[in-house]
């Protein structure tokens, strides 16, 4: 990658004549990149030792300005530390924006790095850019790590939610979209929230594991269907076997995105969150989808899920051709899905200006673009 | 309300419900609630509550900033509580201490020296530890891991970790990954600042 704009920046903060080294951080945009570094403010940056181990907590604000001629809509920087992390990767993305040419936006990276003492002499962190979508839905970038797939299903979210609000507004006026906002931010409250450790390769358990059928949902308009599946369960632990897939298009498939609904045995149910897998699927041909690891879900706060359940849906499909198909909002009207799905970030950042400024901010914002 | 002696007070277990109980509090009250039945059952109430609680503060009118009253609020209950040991004799206040510290009396007794005997066995092993692994932590080869945790989305090699800190609370969505064929593992989070209204996604991998 080449260097025009590349800066090494040394930022070191003490913690109480704990300090150990310089906490570089190496920024590198390439020479056609259509946004430039303005300003990167390492203020709070910290290094600290910790028994044997070096602990940099890195506090970035980062400005960038959008050189190009077109309105970015989002942007995804990478963030890697060979010297920490070898084969970890760690990535910051902004959907939902709105940035008009020669427009500065601002990018937060907030990390913290653990890492063994006396171990290389490099920049700890490397910051360069994976890719950046803009209003026409074209792509700038080495997507290395399916920015591009991540970045096109967003702002197809988005610009689904942001008709659905407006059609809500045209149809019931503002008392209407008033209730909308009201019953999205209920159900937003509703979520029933886990937290979740993926870790490769089989582990020893010390219950046994059952065998457990997965269920389907069905999204009405979906390309392709999850059928059959199962799963290896205990307390708290879930391993995927398989999932069978059946594609009811006339278009090759190259990657479903499967999400999962757990259902706890108190009969409480939980958005475990979704699975991205890349398949080569033809036009009406069945295959499988296999994820490797062992998933352990446990209440925020609390002890681990009694699973009883799973549920499983497709709820992003890429075709050959790199179009995408999302769910159409209708589908969000069932109950169940509603359940199932976690709401758009763009919904969650409409609603939030509701909640925040009120009604007519939402007004405006819904006239913007 | 008033509970049976030697079980945790309502109030400590509507704190570990909210998630608020100092971490050795946390160990005591959790490892009881495990094996009481009559005690789980009155935490998943409470739990229960709370969850109720947030649906009713998400109907709130726009006008009225629950997060920044619920601030308020905290803050002048914990002002109160101080306020209250400052003014309060201090008799009193030794016997409210003796009163939280009298729950589980029934075990206190037994588990003071074994935790003193304990706290010390955890000093040395750990100072033991320290001084084994200081600078050749990297050796240890451990199972890659990416997760969620009280603070970020975390990917662990062995003594190595990265944390990409939470944006302004808890994330609404999580999607998890593990190719079977690459070998790879990923978890990604995503974000809304309560403030600005901005939306963030974290994403952490392992190659």
């Amino acid at each position: 990658m080449s260097t025009a704009n590349r800066f090494v920046l040394a930022a070191v903060a003490a913690m109480a004549g704990t300090v150990l080294a310089h906490a570089q951080v190496k920024i590198s945009l390439p020479d056609d990149s259509p946004v430039t570094l303005v300003t990167a403010d390492w203020g709070d940056t910290k290094t600290s030792e910790r028994g044997g181990a070096l602990v940099v907590e890195l506090r970035s604000v980062m400005s960038l300005r959008n050189t190009s001629g077109k309105r970015v809509r989002g942007l995804t920087m990478l963030v890697a530390s060979q010297e920490v992390t070898p084969g970890g990767r760690a990535s910051v993305t902004r959907p939902s924006l709105d940035v008009a040419p020669g427009e500065n936006f601002p990018v937060k990276i907030d990390l913290r790095l653990l890492r063994p003492l006396q171990k290389g002499t490099g920049p700890l962190v490397e910051i360069t850019l994976d890719g950046v979508l803009f209003d026409d839905l074209s792509f700038y970038g080495p997507n290395r790590f399916e920015s591009r797939r991540a970045l096109t299903a967003w702002e197809l979210e988005a610009q689904r939610d942001r008709r659905w609000f407006r059609q809500v507004l045209e149809r019931d006026g503002p008392d209407g979209l008033r209730r909308e906002c009201v019953a999205s931010l209920a159900r937003q409250a509703e979520t029933q929230r886990l937290d979740v450790q993926l870790a490769r390769g089989q582990r020893v358990t010390a219950e046994p594991m059952r065998k457990l059928d997965l269920a389907f949902l069905r999204l009405p308009d979906a390309p392709v269907d999850a059928i059959g599946g199962a799963a290896l369960v205990s307390s708290g632990l879930a391993t995927v076997t398989h999932v069978d897939v059946v594609n009811h298009s006339d278009r090759a498939v190259r990657s479903v995105e499967i999400g999962w609904m757990l259902r706890d045995s108190r009969g409480r149910d939980y958005s475990a969150g979704a699975m991205p897998a890349g398949i080569n699927l033809a036009p009406k041909a069945r295959s499988q989808v296999r994820q490797d690891g062992q998933l352990k879900f446990t209440e925020i706060g609390g002890g681990p899920v009694s699973i009883d359940s799973m549920t499983a849906f497709v709820s992003q499909v890429e075709f050959g051709d790199g179009s995408l198909w999302v769910p159409a909002r209708l589908a969000l009207n069932d109950a169940v899905l509603r359940k199932a799905m976690s709401p758009s970030g763009e919904e969650q950042r409409l609603t939030s200006i509701y909640r925040k400024r009120g009604m007519q901010a939402l007004l405006e914002e819904l006239k913007r673009f | 309300m008033n509970r049976r002696r030697g079980h945790p007070s309502t109030r400590k277990l509507a704190l570990l419900a909210g998630g608020e109980l100092g971490w050795w509090l946390k160990l005591r009250v959790g490892h009881h609630v495990s094996a009481c039945r009559e005690c789980r059952a009155e935490l998943e109430s409470l739990r229960d509550a709370r969850r109720e609680v947030a649906v009713l503060a998400q109907e709130m009118p726009p006008e009225v900033n629950w997060d920044h009253l619920a601030a308020e609020m905290k803050a002048n209950i914990r002002l109160g509580i101080e306020a209250g040991q400052i003014v309060a004799p201090a008799a009193a206040v030794r016997a409210r201490i003796r009163e939280d510290e009298d729950e589980f009396e029934s075990y206190g007794s037994f588990f003071k020296p074994v935790v003193a005997l304990a706290s010390v066995a955890v000093f040395l092993y750990g100072a033991t530890w320290m001084l084994s692994t200081r600078g050749k932590m990297g050796a240890a080869a451990g199972d890659v891991m990416v997760a969620t945790t009280g603070e970020g989305i975390e990917f662990k090699h062995g003594a190595s970790s990265m944390t990409l800190f939470h944006q302004g609370g808890k994330p609404m969505a999580v999607e998890v990954s593990a190719g079977a064929r690459t070998g790879s593992a990923s978890l990604r989070a995503q974000y809304v600042d309560e403030d600005t209204g901005e939306v963030t996604i974290h994403h952490v991998y392992s190659e």
